[in-house]
C-alpha cells in the first residue's frame, strides 16, 4: 500500500484518522492501539506472512531494552547491549545479505552452496537501525520507562515504517503522550495535506517522469555517448532525490495529520557546498544514526585519537552506510566513494586555511554526488564504467536517437534544477507558513 | 563535576576548531561554522570531558552542538 495509492488515500488513511480522533474522546490509550493495529495492517497488506517477523523483532527488542534499562550492573548492561545489537544485525543479515554472502563464497572458493532465496521483509533496514538506536538509548539511560504498547507504536507507526525517517524514541514519545495531540489541529491538518500534495507531485510528476529517461539510458548504456550519459546520470540524481524526499514529505504530512512531527530528513542537499555539508543535508536521520551509534562510540573507544584514525573510521562507517542500502558491491563502491570524498574534504580543511567559493563548492559537490549515484543505480560495474566513459566523451558526441521528445527532456531537467537549486525546501514551508489554528 | 564557564567553553571551541575567539558567542552553533564539523565536535567533547573530569554520554555528543547546549548540559 503506497502512500499515493487510492486504497491508502481514500480508504486506509481516512479510517485511521477518524478512529484516532474519535476514540481519543473516550479513552486515553485507545490511540496507541489504533495506530499499532493500523501499522500491522499497513505492513501486512504488503505481505501478511512476513508481518510476524516484525512482531517477533518488536517483542525480542522490548525484552532486551527492559533488561538493559533495569540492570544496575554496568558490565551486564554492556553485554546485553552487544548481544541485542548482534541479534538485530544477524536478523537483518539473514534476510537481506545471506544470498549475497553465499554468492561471494561460491565465487571465491568455487563452491556450489545453494542460495536460500529468503523473502526480504519490507523496511527491515529502517526498523533495524531504529531498534539499535533505541537499545543504545536504553543503555545510555536516556529512556527511563517503556511499555510494550508504546515501544510497538514507536517501531510500527505507519507513516515512517517503510522508508523512514529513522526516529528516536525520545523524539516520538513525548508527542504521542501529549493529550493535546489527540485533538484535531487545523494548522497541522492543512500543513499535512499540503506536504502530502507536494510529496505526491515530487513523486508522480517529477520522479516517475525522470525514471522513464533514466531507464531508457540504463537499458542502452552501451550506446550512450557524452550527452546521453550526462542526461542519464543527471536524471537519476534528480529522480532519487524527488522520489525519496517526496516519500518523506508524504510521510511527514501523514504524521502531521495525527499531530506528530517527524524529524527533518532533507535540507536541500544539492545546495551542499562540500561532501561534509552534503551528509548534513541528505538523509539526515541516517547520518545522525551513523554518527551516534557507530562513529562517535568507535572514535571514543580509542585511547588516542588522531586525524588518520578518525579518517579511517569515517571510511569504514561509509562502507557500512553503502552496504546498508542493499546487498551489492556497487553499494559498497558508493559508500567507499562517499567515505573517500569526506576524507578529501576533511584533509583539505586541515591543510588549507581558505574556504572554496560556495558556488564552486556546490558545483564540485553536486558533480561528485552525481558520479557516485551512477554506481548506486547500476546493476553491474560494466553499466557504471560505460556511463562514466560516455561522460568523459570516450564514446563520442552524437546525441542518441532513442530520446524522442527533446523539448520534454529540456523542460523536465530545467524544472528539476529550478526546484533543487533555487526553491526553498518543504521544511522551510513547515516552519514559515502562517496558518491560523482555529 | 568541575565547573566550566562561558569563556572556557568558547576557548575550547576556538582552540579545537581554529575559529577566532571573537567570532564565537553564546548564540553560536556548529552550523554557523564550516570548521565545526563532526571531527571537531568529538575533539570539543573530549577536551570538555578532561576539563570537567567526567565522561559525557555518547548519545549527547550530537546534541551538544551549540555554546548554549554545552552550557546547559554542564549546569
Amino acid at each position: 500500500m503506497l502512500f499515493h495509492s487510492p486504497i491508502f488515500l481514500l480508504i486506509f488513511l481516512p479510517i485511521v484518522f477518524a478512529l484516532y480522533y474519535y476514540t481519543s474522546k473516550y479513552s486515553k490509550s485507545a490511540y496507541e492501539y489504533i495506530l499499532i493495529v493500523a501499522g500491522i495492517f499497513f505492513y501486512a497488506w504488503w505481505n501478511i506472512y512476513l508481518s510476524p517477523l516484525v512482531l517477533v523483532s518488536i517483542i525480542c527488542n522490548f525484552f532486551f531494552g527492559n533488561l538493559i534499562r533495569n540492570s544496575s550492573e554496568k558490565v551486564f548492561k554492556k553485554r546485553i547491549l552487544i548481544i541485542s545489537i548482534f541479534f538485530n544485525i544477524l536478523f537483518l543479515a539473514t534476510f537481506k545479505y545471506a544470498d549475497f554472502v553465499i554468492q561471494n563464497i561460491n565465487y571465491l572458493f568455487d563452491s556450489k552452496i545453494q542460495k536460500l532465496y529468503l523473502p526480504f521483509p519490507l523496511a527491515i533496514s529502517f526498523f533495524t537501525f531504529q531498534t539499535i538506536a533505541y537499545l543504545v538509548d536504553c543503555y545510555d539511560g536516556n529512556i527511563k520507562k517503556a511499555s510494550l504498547a508504546k515501544y510497538s507504536l514507536f517501531i510500527i507507526f505507519f507513516p515512517q515504517l517503510i522508508a523512514g525517517p529513522i526516529v528516536r524514541y525520545n523524539h516520538m514519545m513525548p508527542q504521542f503522550n501529549n493529550e493535546k495531540n489527540r485533538i484535531i489541529s487545523h494548522k497541522n491538518l492543512t500543513l499535512g495535506l499540503i506536504l502530502i500534495l507536494i510529496g505526491m507531485l515530487k513523486k508522480i510528476i517529477l520522479a516517475d517522469n525522470l525514471a522513464i529517461l533514466v531507464n531508457v539510458g540504463f537499458e542502452n548504456y552501451q550506446n550512450l555517448e557524452f550527452f546521453g550519459s550526462w542526461l542519464t546520470s543527471l536524471c537519476f540524481t534528480f529522480q532519487i532525490y524527488f522520489d525519496f524526499s517526496g516519500y518523506i514529505d508524504m510521510a511527514t504530512g501523514i504524521a502531521l495529520l495525527f499531530n506528530i512531527r517527524l524529524p527533518q530528513n532533507f535540507e536541500s542537499p544539492y545546495k551542499a557546498t562540500s561532501i561534509i555539508n552534503f551528509w548534513q543535508r541528505w538523509h539526515i536521520t541516517l547520518s545522525n544514526f551513523l554518527m551516534n551509534c557507530i562513529y562517535f562510540p568507535w572514535i571514543k573507544s580509542l585511547k588516542k585519537i588522531n586525524f588518520l584514525k578518525a579518517m579511517l573510521i569515517t571510511f569504514f562507517v561509509f562502507i557500512i552506510a553503502g552496504i546498508w542500502h542493499g546487498p551489492s558491491w556497487l553499494f559498497v563502491i558508493f559508500g567507499c566513494l562517499h567515505g573517500l570524498g569526506l576524507i578529501i574534504n576533511h584533509s583539505f580543511r586541515k591543510l588549507f586555511k581558505f574556504k572554496i567559493n560556495k558556488y564552486i563548492g556546490c558545483f564540485l559537490t553536486f558533480n561528485y554526488v552525481n558520479l557516485t549515484f551512477i554506481f548506486f543505480k547500476s546493476e553491474t560495474l560494466a553499466h557504471s564504467t560505460s556511463i562514466i566513459k560516455g561522460m568523459l566523451g570516450l564514446n563520442g558526441f552524437i546525441f542518441p536517437d532513442f530520446y524522442e521528445n527533446k523539448i520534454y527532456i529540456i523542460l523536465i531537467l530545467l524544472i528539476s534544477i529550478l526546484i533543487t537549486f533555487i526553491f526553498k525546501n518543504t521544511n522551510y514551508l513547515l516552519e514559515n507558513l502562517k496558518i491560523e489554528n482555529k | 563535576m568541575a565547573k566550566i564557564n562561558l569563556d572556557q567553553v568558547i576557548s575550547i571551541v576556538s582552540q579545537t576548531t581554529k575559529i577566532p575567539k571573537k567570532k564565537i558567542n553564546i548564540n553560536s552553533k556548529s552550523s554557523d561554522f564550516y570548521r565545526w564539523d563532526s571531527l571537531a565536535q568529538i575533539n570539543i567533547i573530549i577536551t570538555i570531558e578532561k576539563k570537567i573530569k567526567k565522561k559525557i554520554n555518547i548519545s549527547k555528543i550530537s546534541e551538544l552542538t551549540s555554546i548554549k547546549s554545552i552550557l546547559n548540559y554542564l549546569k
